[in-house]
This record gives C-alpha cells, sequence and structure tokens, in this order.
C-alpha cells in the first residue's frame, strides 16, 4: 500500500493504518530494533511500542517518509529500551561494539548538550554525510545508524569484513578531526 | 561528549541518508571478486600482457615481477610473424566503481570560444594517432559519430579548449543513431571509448581510497580497471526495486599524454582489457586466458 494511504488512515484514526504499516515496515522496524537490543522478545516490544508512538503523532505529524519517520522512532525508541537493559544486553553485540568504536570520535567525558549545540552538532553531521562518497556514507549509516555488525555488512555491500573495518576506522577518524576543527568539545 | 549523545544525535541525520543506506545494495558480487584475493597477489607476480610471437610461442610469466612489467622484450619477438598477445586475466586488477563524475559541460562564452567539428585526419593529426582499437568485439558496430570529435576552440589564438573525441561501437542503433537497448535488459550493450589531450576526463569515483587502488600494468602502460554493478528498469512502483543488473566495466589510461576512458555496458571483462590492449600495442590479435 502507498505510504500516502496508510498515512491517511492514521489521520482518519483508522486501525487498518498500524496493520499495513506493521505489514510493509515491520520487518524493517524489527530490524533495527534487533540490532540494538539482541534479544527478540525486546526487539518485538520495541516494534510494537513505535507502532504505538506513530499512532499517538501522526496527526499532528504528517511525515514526508514513512519510512524515515518509522526507522528514527524505533531506533530511539531501542536506544532508550537499551538504557534501561543494558547490563543484560552487555557482550558483544553489534551495537555495543558500535558504541566503543564511536567512542573513538568522542571523548567520553559526560558533557551535556544544550538543544543549540545539538541541533549545530546534527547539522555538522549532516555536513560531513554530505561529503563522503555515497558507499562510505552508506556504510557507516548501517553501522551507527541502523547499526549493523561488520559481517552484516560486509554481506550487503559484498566486500571483505576487513576491508569494511577499516572503511569505517577511517571515516571515524574523518569525523573526529572534522568536528574537532568545528569547534565541537568532543 | 559520551558515544550515547553522539549516536543520538545521529538519530536526527538528514532522513534521506538514513533512508539511501537502507536501499538494497545493486551490487551483485561479480565473479572476479570471488578470486579478487588470488588476483591481487597475481597482479603483484605476473605482467599483465606478454608479447608472444605466433610462431616460436614466446615465454610464459617468470613471475617474481612486483610492478607487473612486460616480462618479454618486444624486440626479440618480432619478425617472426604477426605479434600475438595474450592478456592473463588472472593478473588484471579490478577496483570497485561506487559512482562517476559528473559528466555536466562548461558553459562556454560564445564570445570567447566556437565548436568546430573536426573529421578523422583533423583528429589523427592533433592526436599523433588513430584512436580507433584495432580490436572491436565481436558482434559490435561503429557507431555514427566515430571519426569525427566536436572540438571548443579559443576565438583570439585557436587554442584548444575542449578536445573530447568520443568512439562507440554497439550492438544495434536506433534510427536516430542512438545505441539501442537491448531485448529483457533495458540496457545498451557495447563499448565506448573517449579520449582527451588536455586532462578534462574524470569518469569514475572508487570506493577505496587513491592509495589502495589497484592499477594493472598493460605493456608498461598503467590501467586502472572499474566494475560497477548497474541496475536495469522499468523499477517496482512501490519497493523501486530494478528489474535486475548488469556488468559495467571501466578502464582508465593515460598513453602517449592521451587521456583515455573506456566504458563496456553487458560485456564481459575480457572484453574490455582486449578493447584496453588493442589501443595500447596497436595490434588486433589479441587472445584472453
Amino acid at each position: 500500500m502507498e505510504d500516502s494511504l496508510i498515512i491517511e488512515y492514521y489521520w482518519q484514526r483508522d486501525h487498518r493504518a498500524v496493520a499495513e504499516t506493521a505489514e510493509k515496515y515491520g520487518h524493517y522496524c524489527y530490524t533495527i530494533a534487533i540490532n540494538v537490543l539482541k534479544r527478540h522478545e525486546d526487539a518485538e516490544e520495541c516494534e510494537n511500542d513505535t507502532y504505538m508512538k506513530v499512532w499517538n503523532s501522526i496527526p499532528p505529524n504528517r511525515p514526508v517518509s514513512l519510512r524515515g519517520f518509522l526507522g528514527r522512532l524505533t531506533r530511539n525508541t531501542a536506544l532508550n529500551m537499551l538504557r534501561t537493559k543494558r547490563a543484560v544486553n552487555r557482550g558483544g553485540g553489534s551495537c555495543d561494539a558500535a558504541f566503543e568504536e564511536i567512542s573513538e570520535v568522542v571523548s567520553g567525558e559526560d558533557i551535556t548538550l544544550g538543544e543549540v549545540e545539538k541541533r549545530e552538532l546534527v547539522k555538522a553531521i549532516d555536513e560531513f554525510l554530505s561529503e563522503l562518497p555515497r558507499e562510505k556514507r552508506r556504510i557507516f549509516m548501517m553501522r551507527y545508524w541502523y547499526f549493523e555488525s561488520v559481517s552484516e555488512i560486509a554481506a550487503r555491500f559484498g566486500k571483505r569484513e576487513n576491508t569494511i573495518s577499516v572503511m569505517l576506522g577511517r571515516i571515524r577518524n574523518k569525523l573526529r578531526i572534522y568536528l574537532q576543527e568545528r569547534g565541537f568539545e568532543l | 561528549m559520551r558515544a550515547e549523545e553522539f549516536l543520538d544525535a545521529l538519530n536526527e541525520a538528514n532522513e534521506i541518508y538514513i533512508i539511501d543506506a537502507w536501499e538494497p545494495n545493486n551490487k551483485k558480487r561479480p565473479t572476479w571478486r570471488r578470486f579478487g584475493t588470488i588476483a591481487a597477489c597475481l597482479a603483484l607476480l605476473c605482467a599483465s600482457v606478454l608479447y608472444l610471437s605466433s610462431e616460436d610461442g614466446g615465454e610464459m610469466p617468470t613471475g617474481g615481477s612486483s610492478t607487473g612489467q612486460v616480462i618479454i622484450d618486444q624486440e626479440d619477438n618480432k619478425g617472426n610473424g604477426n605479434p600475438a598477445f595474450t592478456v592473463h586475466m588472472d593478473s588484471v586488477a579490478v577496483n570497485e566503481v561506487s559512482g562517476n563524475m559528473d559528466a555536466a559541460r562548461l558553459w562556454r562564452d560564445p564570445e570567447m570560444y566556437h565548436n568546430e567539428v573536426w573529421d578523422e585526419s583533423q583528429i589523427i593529426e592533433y592526436y599523433g594517432r588513430d584512436l580507433t582499437p584495432s580490436y572491436v568485439p565481436e558482434g559490435l558496430l561503429p557507431a555514427q559519430g566515430n571519426g569525427s570529435g566536436a572540438f571548443i576552440l579559443n576565438n583570439e589564438d585557436g587554442t584548444v579548449a575542449e578536445d573530447t573525441v568520443w568512439i562507440g561501437f554497439y550492438h544495434d542503433y536506433y534510427e536516430d543513431g542512438s545505441p539501442k537497448l537491448t531485448e529483457g535488459v533495458s540496457a545498451v550493450k557495447g563499448i565506448s571509448i573517449t579520449v582527451s589531450r588536455i586532462g578534462i576526463l574524470n569518469c569514475c569515483i572508487y570506493t577505496l581510497p587513491d592509495d589502495e587502488i589497484e592499477t594493472t600494468d598493460i605493456a608498461g602502460t598503467t590501467v586502472t580497471f572499474g566494475y560497477r554493478s548497474m541496475s536495469y528498469g522499468p523499477y517496482d512502483p512501490d519497493t523501486h526495486e530494478p528489474s535486475g543488473y548488469y556488468d559495467l566495466y571501466t578502464a582508465e589510461f593515460t598513453l602517449e599524454g592521451v587521456e583515455y576512458e573506456i566504458i563496456s555496458h553487458q560485456l564481459p571483462l575480457e572484453e574490455i582489457v582486449k578493447v584496453t590492449a588493442s589501443l595500447i600495442t596497436g595490434e588486433d590479435n589479441i587472445t584472453a586466458e
């Protein structure tokens, strides 16, 4: 079903909206959730929470891209769940490894960003991403936005795991320099 | 800043990048990649092309050449009949192409520049050689525009501002002379060669950084081969999935100050290698093994 029609169902408060969303984007949401949370039950819970949040946020929202909207909600929900379940989920999952990798970019110090600083950071990240070649950008996003494991990304892009790891390492390094040059306190 | 905070900020990244990352990868794992590691090693050991005599059979690569130089001295093999080249496909290094450079042409002020269509003899005089490859894959026909080139010259001093010459060979053509799409796979099938002497070509963006791109030595000329899996339509209106994918190969090299870019559509790798070898050596008797 067309996204515009699904969104229309939400606006009409028609419950078919959720069923259609689940049918079309269930796998997408579940994949994001499982990448972060690692446990099937948690991922299912996250997926259902996401549907509820979508139901509560459309209207008033009318997303341009339902996939993007759902993706963000799922990822956000999953990361919030992870924070509360962190202790149980530690232990070599792709998400934990991704956190560790990103720790190379940031200092790890407890610096709380204000709304303005956060917006500036998002803007800088967007600019950095726009300057990356498409494939590198996609690989970076698959790792740190979708939290796919290096081996999954290697399979997806038809490359060796080592190649992906090296590419990611270089991108992280570039990102750190890029942000430092723009005065971000990392 | 903690990693968590950074990854939270990343959540708000431009939606385009989020959606684009999830798009199905259009890259098939091509056959050469399966043997890529072995081929890369061999590339360091073997010459790309051996200059062999058709009568004495020449010599096989002795290996040990880390630069991929021609192992057999051409002089030793001349005078024994038509020279032949054997291309060793195992030693051809192919790099993944992630995209094409913007091919938009510069706008030229007509008060400063003018166009001229040069014929074959003018082109040969300018480039100092015939740009037509000695070897053309079987079943391909020359395009209508072959043999002429659109040049842009400075009005004041007559210096050449653009000198790109394009030569094409395709399986078939429409009435207007443009290459025909094949049945089943809606894409052209053939090969095109673009040359320039003033360095305005730059077709490919490779996945790897410049210092990691592997090159192939063909008779002393360094060639960069590329591969891209190209999607073709019609595209699914809901999922935007293409109907399928086909192989696109590229070759870039500079020979006697002239830049060459070759692009093949729906042809095996060996064909672009053979065309490249024929342009470099000027010979048409080329086999691939």
